[in-house]
C-alpha cells in the first residue's frame, strides 16, 4: 500500500513536466504573441483616438524589435527558454504576467476565492440535494416522482450550462431585472453591512450556481440510485430485514455505506475545485474567477500565466487522483494496492 | 461483524475542507512588486548635461524679443453654458484595463482616454470647429517658422492633480521620459527622438521646443504634447512596468482615481478633481461635469447593450446598423416614450482606410492586370448597401479625410463583371473551369486568400467573396484572430488582406510608412532605378502591399522633405494618384457618422455637432442631468412617457 502510493507520488514530476512541455511548445508555435499584440497596439489601432499616436510613420529598428523579444523571453531556442522556466519554477516563481506585469502567482491568487466559493457551494449543494434524491428515487423507482425527477434531472444535463446562463440572464436579470446581469458581488460591496453583504452575494450568485449545477446532479444522483438499488436487491439486505432489522435501517446502516464507494471514488478529483470554474459560465456572467483567467489569458497570449494555470491545474488534479484512490482505499475494505 | 472506524469518514469530510482551503482573500490592492527605493535625480540630470544641444538652459533674457504672443483665447466657447455638474456616469469597459500606465506595454487600451486621451490638458488643443489652438496649459505662445520653434508660456495657474505646479521641468522630464529604454516603448523612443532637436528652458514657466523640420504642421507637432510629472517619476529605472502598473499618474486634467477606487477586475471609479486648475477656465468651464465616472466589466457586446437597455450603463454607441435599425429600432418602446433618446451627427476627421490590402509581392498579384480585376470584382457598393445599410460611404483612396491634401478627382474603381474579366483576360485568365473559377494556360486559377483579423466582419468577406465568384475571381476566406491577422501581414504572408490603420485629426497624411520601398525591400532599387535582382522582402513594416516604385519614393522623399504646404499639396495629389493607378490597394468604406444611443438624463449641448471629433467622447460636453434621472426612472415604473428624442445632426455629412 505504501510503496504503490510512494510509486504513485514519483509518477507527478515526469507527468508535469511533460504535460508542460507540451503546452510550452504550443506558446511557441501558433502564429501571433505578445510581441505582435504589443506591435499592432501602438503601430495600428488607435482605440483611443486622438493624442499624439508615436507609432505611425515610424518603422521600428531591428535592434529594437529583438529588445521587445527579449523582453517578452522569445529571443532564446524552446528548450532554453523552457529550461529556464523550469528552473524558476522549482524555486517557486512561475515568473510574471505579461498582461499584468505581476508575478504569476499574485494574478492566480487573486482567482482563488471566487472560484473556490462556487466550487465548495456547487459541490455542497449537489451533496446534500443528490444523496437524499437518490435514495428518494432508488426506493420509489418506477413511480410518478422518480420519472419526474429523472425527467428533470435529465433535462438538466442536456443543456448546456453557458446556454441556460444566457437565457437566464436575459429573462430573469433583462426581462424582469429581479437579478443583475453578473459579477461576484455589487459595487458599492464594501459599504455594505454584513447581511446585507450576504443578501448581495447570494443575489449575485444564483443564476450562476444554477448553471454549475444543472449539470452536476445527474451523474451524482443516478450513481446512487443505481448503486443503492443494486445493494437492496442484494441478499446481505433480505437476511438484515428477515433478522429484524428495520428497512430503514438496513438502508441506511449497510446500503448506503456500500452504495457510497464509487461516489467516493470521485471525491478526490474535488480538489480541482480550487482551480475549477467554467470559463463559459464564468465569461457569461463576468464572474472574475479561475476559468476566465484560463480563457483570457490563452487570447491575450499571456503565456507565463497560460503555463501557471496548467500547471497548478495538473498538479491538482494529479493529486486528486491519489486521494481518489486513498479514499476508495480506506472505505472498501475489499480494495488492497499493491 | 468489525466496526470500521469512522476516521475515515472524517477523512472524507477532510479532504472537502482540504478544497475549500487556499483560498485566502486576494484584495485589489496595489502591487508592491517594487519597493525598493530608487532616486534617479543624478541620472536625469546626468542624461540632461550629456546632450547639451538637446537639453538647454537660458534665462528670460535670452528671449528673442520681436517674437509675437498667441493666445486663441477668442476662439468660442466649447460646450454649453446651462451645463450642471454632479451625478454618476456609468460605462462599461469590455475587460480590465491592463495597466495604469499610459505608455509602455498593453497601454494604449479601451480605458488610456478616460485617463490620458480624452481629458488630458495639452499645451493648447485643436478647436474641434474651427482648428486653430486654443490655450490649456499655455498661457500664450509664439511661433518662429523660420526655426521651426514654439515657445510657450505656461498658465501660472496649471497644477497637476496632487497640486503640484507644472513647470518647464515637466517638459524636459517629457522628453527624457519618451526618450528613456525603461519604457519599453521603441515608438515613442523614435518619436520623440526624432522629431524634436531642442527643447530649451528660459525660466520655470518659459521653454521653446524646436521641431526637426518645418512642416506646415510643426505648431501642432509641439502645442499638442503633453508634460510627464517629474516629482511622480523620481522611481522611474529599469523596473518601470511593474513599480508603475497600478499608479495612477498626476494628470493636468479633471479627473482623478482615488486610492481604494479601483477594485482589480471588478470596477474603477473616476472622480472629478473640485480643485482641478482648468475648471474656470474659458474652453473648459462646461466640460467634465459629472462627478464620477463608474466603469465596470462588462466583456461582451450583446451584453453590454442589454445593460444600457436596463439603463445600468448611461450611453451606448450604435454605429453598426444592427443594433441602429434592429436592436433599438425608432419603434422601440423606450425610444417611443423618450426615455432613450437616438442621436445621429456627421463627422470630418481622418477615415480608416477599410479596403483590401493586396501583396504585390505575391504571384500574380505582381500583375497590373490581375489587380486592375481584382478592383472592378470587389463589389464594395452591396457591403455598404446591405451591411451599412446605405449609411456608409465609399472611400476613394487609403487617405480620406486630409482636406485639401485629398484629391476628390480621383475615383474608385466600380463593381463592374465585364470590365473585371477583361482584366482578368489580359492577364492570361479566359477560361472557366467546371467551378465557374478563371484558369490561365498553365491550369492555374485565378484564386487568392482574402485575409483578415476583424473577427466581426466575417459577413462583409462573404459577400465579396460571392460577387467576386461571378467575375471569376476566387476568394479564399480566412478569418483570423486579430494578433494572428495582424502578425500574417506583418510577415507580408498574406495575399489579400482587410484591415485599417488607425487615424487621428493631423494635417497631412503618411505616405512613407505605406508607400515607400525602404518599407517594402532591402535595397529595392539600383542607383540607376531599375530594380534589385537579390533584394529582400522586408518584414514588420507597414508598407503591406510590398508597394516599391521608384518614382513614388522619388515623391515621398520630397513630400516628406517639404517645408511648404502647397508643394506638399500638390505632392500628395501625384502620389494619390500613382497609388491609384497602381491599383494595389481597393478602397472600400467609411462611416461618415457617429450614432449613439443615450438616456434621457444624459444631456448634449443644443449645439451638439462638432465638425472635427472622433468619437463622441473627445470633449466631454455632456452633462447628467440628476433630477431628469430620478423623473425618468420613476416614469419607467408608472408608465409616464416623454415626447421622442431623435436627433440627426446633418450639417456636415458629406
Amino acid at each position: 500500500m505504501r510503496d504503490y502510493f510512494l510509486r504513485r507520488l514519483l509518477l507527478i514530476p515526469p507527468t508535469l513536466l511533460g504535460v508542460t512541455i507540451i503546452v510550452f511548445a504550443i506558446t511557441r508555435l501558433v502564429p501571433g504573441g505578445p510581441l505582435e499584440r504589443a506591435i499592432m497596439e501602438t503601430q495600428q489601432m488607435s482605440q483611443a483616438g486622438g493624442g499624439q499616436m508615436a507609432g505611425q510613420g515610424m518603422a521600428i529598428s531591428d535592434e529594437q524589435l529583438e529588445a521587445l523579444k527579449e523582453y517578452y523571453g522569445f529571443d532564446k531556442p524552446i528548450l532554453q527558454s523552457y529550461a529556464e522556466w523550469l528552473g524558476k519554477v522549482v524555486t517557486g516563481d512561475l515568473g510574471s504576467s505579461y498582461r499584468y506585469n505581476e508575478p504569476v502567482w499574485d494574478v492566480i491568487k487573486e482567482r482563488f476565492p471566487v472560484s473556490v466559493y462556487y466550487g465548495v457551494v456547487t459541490l455542497i449543494l449537489t451533496y446534500v440535494v443528490c444523496i437524499p434524491l437518490g435514495i428518494l428515487k432508488a426506493i420509489r423507482h418506477r413511480t410518478f416522482v422518480d420519472n419526474l425527477s429523472s425527467l428533470l434531472i435529465f433535462v438538466g444535463y442536456a443543456i448546456p450550462g453557458y446556454a441556460l446562463g444566457s437565457l437566464l440572464i436575459l429573462f430573469f436579470a433583462v426581462r424582469l431585472e429581479w437579478f443583475p446581469m453578473g459579477g461576484f458581488v455589487s459595487f458599492n460591496y464594501g459599504e455594505l453591512s454584513t447581511m446585507e453583504k450576504a443578501l448581495d452575494l447570494i443575489n449575485h450568485s444564483l443564476l450562476p450556481l444554477i448553471c454549475y449545477l444543472v449539470g452536476s446532479f445527474a451523474l451524482v444522483t443516478l450513481l446512487l440510485k443505481n448503486h443503492l438499488m443494486d445493494n437492496l436487491a442484494a441478499d446481505y439486505i433480505r437476511t438484515a430485514v428477515a433478522k429484524g432489522v428495520s428497512f430503514r435501517k438496513s438502508v441506511t446502516r449497510h446500503a448506503m455505506r456500500n452504495s457510497l464507494i464509487p461516489i467516493a471514488t470521485t471525491f478526490g478529483q474535488n480538489i480541482t475545485l480550487l482551480v475549477g470554474g467554467s470559463f463559459l459560465i464564468e465569461t457569461i456572467f463576468d464572474i472574475d474567477g479561475f476559468g476566465l483567467l484560463g480563457l483570457s489569458s490563452i487570447l491575450d497570449r499571456d503565456y507565463p500565466v497560460v503555463m501557471g494555470v496548467v500547471l497548478l491545474a495538473s498538479l491538482l488534479l494529479l493529486i486528486g487522483n491519489i486521494i481518489s484512490d486513498v479514499l476508495v482505499a480506506l472505505v472498501d475494505p475489499r480494495i488492497r494496492f499493491s | 461483524m468489525k466496526q470500521r472506524p469512522s476516521s475515515k469518514w472524517l477523512l472524507m469530510l477532510a479532504a472537502l475542507f482540504l478544497a475549500g482551503c487556499g483560498g485566502e482573500s486576494g484584495g485589489g490592492g496595489e502591487s508592491d512588486a517594487a519597493s525598493a527605493t530608487i532616486d534617479n535625480t543624478a541620472e536625469v540630470e546626468a542624461d540632461y548635461a550629456a546632450e547639451p544641444d538637446f537639453y538647454r538652459f537660458k534665462t528670460l533674457d535670452d528671449l528673442p524679443a520681436d517674437l509675437v504672443w498667441e493666445n486663441g483665447a477668442d476662439l468660442p466657447e466649447i460646450g454649453s453654458p446651462e451645463a450642471k455638474k454632479g451625478g454618476t456616469r456609468y460605462i462599461a469597459l469590455p475587460d480590465f484595463p491592463r495597466t495604469l500606465r499610459t505608455a509602455g506595454p498593453d497601454s494604449n487600451g479601451a480605458f488610456r482616454p478616460y485617463i490620458l486621451d480624452n481629458v488630458v490638458t495639452l499645451i493648447a488643443h485643436l478647436h474641434p470647429d474651427e482648428r486653430e489652438f486654443y490655450p490649456a496649459l499655455a498661457e500664450s505662445w509664439a511661433l518662429d517658422p523660420e526655426t521651426s520653434t514654439v515657445y510657450v508660456k505656461l498658465d501660472p495657474a496649471a497644477t497637476w492633480s496632487d497640486g503640484v505646479p507644472v513647470t518647464t521641468d515637466d517638459f524636459f522630464f517629457m522628453f527624457w521620459f519618451y526618450k528613456s529604454e525603461y519604457i519599453r516603448a521603441p515608438w515613442y523612443n523614435n518619436w520623440y527622438g526624432t522629431q524634436y532637436t531642442n527643447i530649451t528652458r528660459y525660466d520655470d514657466r518659459t521653454f521653446s521646443i524646436t521641431s526637426a523640420s518645418a512642416k506646415p504642421d510643426y505648431a501642432s507637432r509641439v502645442l499638442e504634447l503633453h508634460p510627464r510629472p517629474r516629482h511622480h517619476f523620481k522611481e522611474l529605472g529599469e523596473d518601470y512596468l511593474e513599480r508603475y502598473q497600478w499608479r495612477f499618474t498626476p494628470t493636468t486634467g479633471a479627473y482623478v482615481l482615488r486610492d481604494g477606487d479601483l477594485k482589480k477586475g471588478r470596477s474603477i471609479v473616476l472622480t472629478r478633481n473640485k480643485d482641478w486648475w482648468a475648471k474656470d477656465k474659458k474652453h473648459f468651464r462646461y466640460r467634465y461635469n459629472p462627478d464620477r465616472v463608474q466603469f465596470n466589466i462588462i466583456r461582451d457586446t450583446p451584453k453590454r447593450f442589454e445593460a444600457f437597455k436596463r439603463g445600468d450603463i448611461d450611453q451606448f454607441g450604435l454605429a453598426l446598423s444592427e443594433y441602429w435599425y434592429e436592436k433599438l429600432p425608432d419603434s422601440d418602446p423606450d425610444v417611443q416614450a423618450g426615455y432613450i433618446a437616438k442621436s445621429v451627427f456627421y463627422n470630418e476627421y481622418p477615415r480608416p482606410p477599410y479596403g483590401l490590402w493586396m501583396n504585390t509581392s505575391q504571384p500574380l498579384l505582381d500583375d497590373l492586370n490581375v489587380r486592375l480585376g481584382v478592383q472592378h470584382a470587389s463589389n464594395w457598393q452591396l457591403v455598404i448597401d446591405q451591411y451599412f445599410r446605405g449609411d456608409a460611404a465609399r472611400l476613394k483612396t487609403a487617405n480620406e479625410g486630409f482636406a485639401e491634401f485629398n484629391d476628390p478627382s480621383i475615383e474608385p474603381r466600380e463593381f463592374d463583371i465585364s470590365k473585371a474579366q477583361a482584366y482578368f483576360a489580359a492577364a492570361g485568365f479566359t477560361e472557366r473551369g467546371p467551378d465557374g473559377i478563371l484558369v490561365n494556360a498553365e491550369g492555374q486559377k485565378l484564386a487568392f486568400t482574402l485575409s483578415t483579423g476583424y473577427e466581426n466582419l466575417a459577413d462583409v468577406m462573404t459577400i465579396l467573396k460571392q460577387e467576386a465568384q461571378k467575375a471569376g475571381l476566387e476568394l479564399r476566406i480566412e478569418i483570423l484572430d486579430s494578433t494572428t491577422g495582424w502578425k500574417k501581414v506583418q510577415e507580408k504572408q498574406h495575399e489579400i488582406h482587410l484591415v485599417a490603420f488607425g487615424r487621428f485629426l493631423e494635417m497631412y497624411p503618411r505616405y512613407w510608412e505605406h508607400y515607400h520601398s525602404d518599407n517594402a525591400y532591402d535595397d529595392a532599387f539600383l542607383d540607376d532605378g531599375s530594380i534589385n535582382p537579390d533584394r529582400e522582402l522586408k518584414t514588420q513594416t507597414n508598407n503591406l502591399e510590398a508597394f516599391a516604385d521608384f518614382e513614388m519614393d522619388g515623391l515621398i522623399d520630397r513630400y516628406r522633405a517639404s517645408q511648404d504646404k502647397d508643394e506638399m499639396v500638390e505632392l500628395s495629389h501625384q502620389i494619390l494618384n500613382l497609388h491609384h493607378e497602381h491599383a494595389s490597394f481597393s478602397p472600400g468604406w467609411y462611416q461618415p457618422s457617429l450614432r449613439l444611443g443615450h438616456w434621457r438624463w444624459i444631456r448634449y449641448p443644443d449645439y451638439f455637432n462638432h465638425r472635427y471629433i472622433s468619437t463622441i467622447d473627445d470633449l466631454w460636453v455632456h452633462w447628467i442631468d440628476t433630477d431628469l434621472k430620478k423623473e425618468v426612472l420613476e416614469a419607467r415604473k408608472s408608465g409616464k412617457t416623454f415626447p421622442p428624442k431623435i436627433q440627426v445632426y446633418d450639417q456636415w455629412k458629406p
